[in-house]
């Protein structure tokens, strides 16, 4: 796919969500941040597996179930790419254009393995 | 109906179910409807359905398979029971909390589940009545309580030390007192409003007047409501339970063993399967309830009272029973800071991460909020903590954001929530759906926390008005109650003797009048008896007004002590005294006049320099074919009071010996 016409979406991690959701745990609840990231690491791998599990059963409703969550989960963590990836196969899942969906679906484990990597070295 | 409680009703303050148990009822009242339609009703409201199906299927005892749709509750129970159970569980949901400060509302519900489950396995149990009725019956058998809390809710939070202690029958003259009705009255006219079984209504007006004892039985609807009273009472006993209470509580348990034929071992099962069941309900309508003392030693209770030497005056506070931790739904409770300022919001969406940020952004500006992962779980946390806004996601696994609005839309406690929808941002085709189902206000995703938070302002600005608008109908619902029960007193003093409290003359005829028309349609026997107290004058000549004052006033008490319940005794003129006998004919008046006149013949009463009892002069006479009207009767009891005097007083003469030439007519 073409990632020019996904400017929008091509940063890893916005970091001024990641400063946002720091801001919002505060002083109060400081581990907030790494709390968040932690969910997000454990969750978003089960719903990249789902995607791929449900293109590979042509089951277009469990993508785009899956898709819909992740588009979410990764905007609120500001992992840009990820969530615009995720919004892309939510809508070509509703057009059920398979051949751009089978694209869309086989960059989406090297979209979450970047945005894992730049998340986790947050935790250091 | 009862007139004050008519009144109560026009309030608009009496406990009522919530929409779905007020459509079921007024479709069972209708001739023509139909079993499906019922099923709808119900299931448009999916916790009631998961509620009656619980029920359904712990009410019927011994089958095998489990109910699980409506129609097979409704096929199995009985359309009537269905309804019944419908009506009485869709009341808790509406009724959980109310304005009546020192109304205790969960300890209140607590009780009458318990007083349910324990009715309901009683009459399986026994085979008394229907298992599944008895149920209801058990839980709305107390409903005039909180319908006078919350009718009155200020002037019941007064009342309500004053009955500390008190015997049932002082609790009921008390309520006559303030409410001008009891709250076994208000509850049986509700139960007949509600078109409950008409045996329900002379149950809840009895049971509690019913004494246990050596002798006491399980045989008829009233004793097993009565034994189920006493199990609701004991399991929510707690250490304000005084150390005597627990000891009677230890005898009365023994007797109703006795009464249910059953074996000790037996008995005690029996009593932990009520238990059992009643937490387990406890669990389901998120009602408190307690682990309760072991029934089987209430002794060592009572001793262990003694100990804690109780203070028998001091008030029991409130929320002691603890709920149960129920689901993963949970109420996080900070400081109220900025803007929320305490508003509660419910906040539902299937994914985890976003719930805890959207959660923290609002707890930050100061709203309480609970959370529930879908549209199920977000009912629940609704009928059991009443969010004032809910903000839920669109697209959820099971029921996605604008169903559960619609459901929210469907019940009563969810019809004034404001509703906040989001949506993904290629869902706007969608949004007119969303507004159809009811929704306030849409948000996109993925959030903006700053616009979130405007919005969500937006929100809490209108249930803000909302809310004071409710407060302000609230007051002058209250003084409308308050001027009606002013209204009431004034009605009741103007019909009452200022002396001897008894019924006046006005009063006097205005009753005949209707009794007299009542058995021209029934043919019923009607008597009546006239007084007269012998020489009254004397008393006032000789002894003083007051003397006068205070053998009126004695006579009076002592007749209406000498009285039967279908004898209305009022005071007619200065000594002068009427009693209207209904169903009674000359003989049956006779015997009450005689039981009267003896009576008062002993009746010593001493007052300064007055000392002796007085004598009463009775005529009697019944309405004969061929009276016009009960001035008739009047005169002719007249002419008999005449003939006693004459035929030297103390003594009761019937019109029917009045020889006719000395009948005065016209």
């Amino acid at each position: 796919m073409n990632r020019d016409e996904q400017s929008d979406h091509d940063v890893i991690l916005d970091l001024d969500v990641i400063a946002g959701l720091r801001e919002l745990g505060g002083e109060d609840d400081p581990g907030l941040l790494l709390e968040l990231v932690g969910m997000f690491l454990e969750d978003a791998p089960k719903h990249v597996r789902e995607i791929v599990a449900g293109f590979e059963g042509a089951d277009l409703e469990r993508v785009k179930r899956a898709s819909h969550t992740l588009k979410s989960s990764a905007a609120n963590m500001g992992a840009m790419s990820l969530s615009g990836l995720a919004r892309s196969i939510e809508s070509t899942a509703k057009s059920a254009d398979m051949d751009l969906l089978r694209e869309l679906s086989s960059a989406l484990s090297e979209v979450y393995g970047e945005t894992a990597d730049a998340l986790g070295a947050l935790e250091e | 109906m009862n007139d004050t409680f008519e009144q109560f009703r026009l309030s608009g303050k009496l406990p009522s179910p919530s929409g779905v148990g007020m459509r079921i009822l007024k479709l069972t009242q209708s001739d023509d409807f139909s079993t499906e339609e019922i099923g709808q009703a119900i299931m448009a409201d999916s916790a009631l359905t998961g509620r009656l199906l619980k029920l359904a299927n712990s009410a019927q005892s011994g089958s095998v398979r489990q109910i699980t749709t409506v129609a097979e509750a409704t096929t199995r129970l009985g359309i009537s029971t269905v309804r019944n159970l419908a009506l009485g569980l869709s009341l808790i949901s509406e009724n959980r909390a109310g304005t009546c400060d020192a109304f205790d509302y969960d300890r209140y519900w607590a009780t009458s589940l318990a007083r349910a489950v324990a009715a309901q396995v009683l009459s399986t149990q026994t085979r008394v009545g229907v298992p599944a009725e008895m149920y209801i019956l058990g839980l709305l058998s107390e409903v005039g309580i909180l319908a006078l809390a919350s009718v009155y809710p200020e002037r019941f939070s007064e009342h309500i030390p004053d009955v500390k202690g008190r015997t049932p029958q002082e609790i009921a003259a008390l309520e006559r007192k303030l409410f001008e009705i009891d709250h076994h009255n208000v509850a049986a006219c509700m139960l007949e409003e509600w078109g409950l079984p008409e045996a329900f209504q002379g149950a809840v007006k009895k049971y509690e007047y019913l004494e246990l004892g050596p002798r006491s039985e399980l045989g008829s609807q009233v004793e097993i409501l009565r034994a189920a009273d006493l199990i609701a009472e004991l399991l929510v006993a707690d250490e304000f339970t005084t150390p005597a209470r627990w000891r009677a509580f230890d005898r009365e348990l023994r007797w109703l063993m006795q009464a249910s034929e059953l074996e000790e071992e037996a008995f005690f099962a029996l009593c932990r399967s009520i238990v059992g069941e009643w937490r387990e309900w406890g669990q389901v309508l998120h009602i408190p309830t307690q682990k309760p003392a072991d029934l089987e030693n209430l002794e060592d209770e009572a001793v262990k009272a003694e100990r804690r030497g109780l203070d028998e005056n001091a008030p029991r506070p409130r929320h002691k029973l603890e709920e149960d931790p129920t689901g993963s739904a949970k109420v996080v409770e900070p400081e109220f800071e900025g803007d929320g300022g305490g508003t509660h919001i419910l906040i539902v969406d299937d994914d985890p991460l976003s719930l805890k940020v959207l959660e923290r952004h609002l707890v930050r500006a100061g709203y309480r909020v609970s959370t529930a992962k879908d549209g199920n779980e977000a009912l629940e946390v609704v009928l059991r903590s009443a969010p004032q806004m809910v903000i839920a996601d669109w697209m959820m696994p099971g029921m996605n954001g604008i169903d559960l609005c619609a459901s929210l839309r469907r019940i009563e406690s969810g019809r004034k929530i404001y509703f906040l929808l989001v949506t993904g941002e290629n869902e706007d085709e969608n949004v007119v759906r969303a507004f159809d189902a009811g929704v306030d206000d849409y948000l996109h995703k993925p959030l903006n926390p700053k616009i979130l938070l405007a919005r969500v302002k937006g929100g809490k600005r209108i249930i803000d008005l909302q809310r004071q608008v409710e407060k302000d109908q609230q007051v002058q619902r209250r003084h409308v109650a308050e001027l009606q029960l002013l209204t009431r007193k004034l009605r009741t003093a103007a019909l009452t003797d200022a002396l001897t409290g008894l019924p006046n003359r006005r009063y006097a005829m205005r009753r005949l009048s209707q009794v007299w028309e009542s058995t021209q349609r029934t043919g019923n026997p009607l008597s009546i008896i006239m007084i007269d107290i012998d020489h009254f004058k004397s008393v006032n000549d000789e002894h003083g007004h007051d003397a006068g004052d205070v053998v009126l006033k004695e006579t009076a008490k002592a007749m209406r002590e000498a009285m039967r319940e279908e004898e209305d005794i009022c005071r007619i003129g200065g000594e002068e005294f009427l009693i209207i006998c209904i169903n009674t004919d000359i003989d049956g008046a006779r015997v009450a006049a005689e039981r009267i006149r003896k009576r008062i013949e002993t009746n010593l009463i001493k007052w300064g320099s007055f000392h002796r009892p007085v004598t009463l002069s009775l005529g009697i006479s019944q309405k004969v074919d061929g009276m016009e009207s009960y001035d008739e009767l009047l005169k002719e009891s007249d002419q008999a009071v005449y003939l006693a005097k004459a035929s030297g007083r103390n003594r009761v003469c019937s019109s029917a010996e009045v020889p006719t030439d000395k009948r005065r007519t016209g």
